[in-house]
């Protein structure tokens, strides 16, 4: 790769040229005219297809290394944490002492929860990261053999790192619904408890989803679903429903926004009903008038006031509990 | 490879006979064990002999050879810690997989060599820019993920992505 002579500056405007292109062409939205221009580019001069090829030799070799393992050694946080641990056994420290949090030593249990509208993180004791969602509650049991986290309400976030207490062997992690048992590789990915059935997507790296697979159920086989990155399944006791892609806004809610393109108001209200206490309803002739925008999840009462500025509805409110999204008189 | 120049030998010689063991000390406390401190003493030296300016030891003389030392050692650890992180990183992610997906000593060793070249190439990359790289690079995660993951707009993202590129690019001439 090296061939130790610095780019003289025509050939390096032309290779950042050649990576904005290419940056664009890349892009979900790249249109057939972008292509043509590009082309256009390409074709103008030698040295814009020279740079274009070193870029086509870097994604190349980018491709020799495998995507969990260029995650988790390339990625700024991922390596201060392995610099830090380093740095910690070379002073003689041993690995990283345990626990932010005393209530996760093995074999004790404990439920984590949050209220209506309420957003949690907690630092787990093995390095992984959980967020509960609103209105969310699960017991988490740790152990000797197993870390499992049991999601009894609600939506988590959960950030799995590979178990950093020291033991001899790493201890696989587990997030159980009462459909089933989800099996993560140091995944990043959300979990949602409804009352029919979980839905799971995942944002990095893997998942395997066992149905009707748990705790009280062991002997139930099957089949598992394996869920990469970008992928997301419903399921229940019975089985998972067909993958799909997860959405784009999966962890939105992590920002205190619900981002919704083109989705039935209905389903939407419903959403925001899960963010504030009381009954927030929508009445069934706007039901399934198109919504699409950005709406805050901290302030519904905002995210309300932007619907019906921007749609033909209005919102009544006749308590503070009890408010409905109806049709605006006249629209 | 850069040449090594051979006229400033003989003066690097002088360096070292009157600063190894002092070098070696200092390193000592640097690093934990004694093989890695007397590896990198002699990189030192190495690397002070293959020094792209000459020295001019005998003629205007280091006014501080020591200070001198401790800067080219202190990159060189610094370096050292770095790949040592890497290694780290990487071999916990070797011992995570499922027995029958390790890959070969052989596929592993080029792994590692290009995660090296990878780490280099990115170094100095603003770490939202380098994060961005590897979720649409290594990932293939889509740029609108790739906007919420970092909390940016898809703008934003696609110049990251540009900046990366390019950045890649221009150190791997």
């Amino acid at each position: 790769m090296a061939e130790s002579r610095p780019p003289s500056s025509a050939e390096e405007s032309a290779v950042r040229e050649a990576a904005r292109w290419f940056a664009c062409l890349m892009a979900e939205d790249a249109t057939p005219r972008d292509r043509v221009d590009w082309q256009a580019w390409l074709d103008a001069s030698p040295a814009h297809r020279q740079a274009w090829e070193r870029l086509q030799k870097m994604r190349c070799a980018f491709s020799r290394v495998p995507a969990n393992v260029a995650t988790a050694v390339l990625t700024p946080s991922a390596r201060r944490r392995a610099q830090r641990r380093s740095l910690l056994s070379l002073m003689g420290m041993g690995l990283l002492a345990t626990g932010a949090y005393g209530v996760m030593r093995s074999g004790e249990s404990d439920i984590w929860q949050t209220a209506t509208g309420e957003l949690r993180q907690f630092q787990l004791d093995d390095g992984s990261q959980l967020y509960l969602n609103t209105a969310t509650r699960v017991t988490l049991d740790f152990s000797d053999a197993r870390r499992r986290v049991v999601l009894r309400a609600g939506e988590i976030l959960m950030q799995v790192h590979q178990d950093r207490t020291s033991r001899a062997m790493p201890r696989p992690f587990v997030v159980s619904t009462p459909h089933g048992d989800i099996l993560p590789q140091e995944a990043r990915f959300t979990v949602r408890l409804d009352t029919r059935d979980t839905r799971v997507q995942v944002l990095q790296q893997s998942a395997t989803i066992l149905p009707g697979q748990t705790q009280d159920h062991p002997s139930i086989r099957l089949p598992a679903v394996l869920l990469r990155a970008g992928q997301a399944v419903s399921f229940d006791a019975d089985g998972a429903g067909p993958v799909g892609a997860a959405s784009v806004d999966a962890q939105a809610w992590l920002h205190g926004r619900l981002v919704v393109e083109d989705r039935p108001l209905a389903e939407v209200v419903a959403e925001l009903a899960r963010y504030r206490p009381g009954i927030l309803r929508c009445d069934p002739a706007v039901a399934d008038l198109k919504v699409s925008g950005v709406f805050s999840l901290r302030d519904t009462d905002e995210a309300l006031e932007a619907i019906s500025d921007s749609f033909p509805v209005q919102v009544r409110r006749h308590t503070r509990y009890w408010v409905t999204v109806l049709a605006r008189p006249g629209a | 490879m850069k040449k090594c120049l051979a006229p400033t030998a003989h003066q690097v010689g002088g360096l070292y006979r009157e600063h190894h063991g002092w070098l070696r000390n200092w390193l000592r406390t640097k690093v934990r064990r004694a093989e890695d401190a007397d590896d990198l003493t002699q990189d030192t030296f190495v690397r002070v002999l293959c020094a792209a300016t000459p020295l001019h030891i005998d003629t205007s003389p280091l006014r501080e050879p020591r200070a001198y030392l401790a800067t080219v050692a202190g990159r060189l650890v610094a370096n050292f810690y770095r790949r040592q992180a890497l290694e780290i990183a990487y071999l916990e992610v070797l011992a995570s997989l499922p027995p029958q997906q390790v890959p070969s000593l052989e596929t592993q060793a080029l792994v590692r060599e290009a995660l090296f070249e990878f780490d280099r190439m990115l170094d100095g990359l603003d770490p939202k820019v380098r994060q961005a790289l590897v979720l649409s690079q290594f990932q293939g995660l889509p740029y609108t993920q790739i906007a919420v993951n970092l909390n940016v707009s898809l703008r934003t993202v696609k110049n990251y992505i540009a900046r990366a590129m390019a950045h890649c690019c221009l150190a791997a001439f």
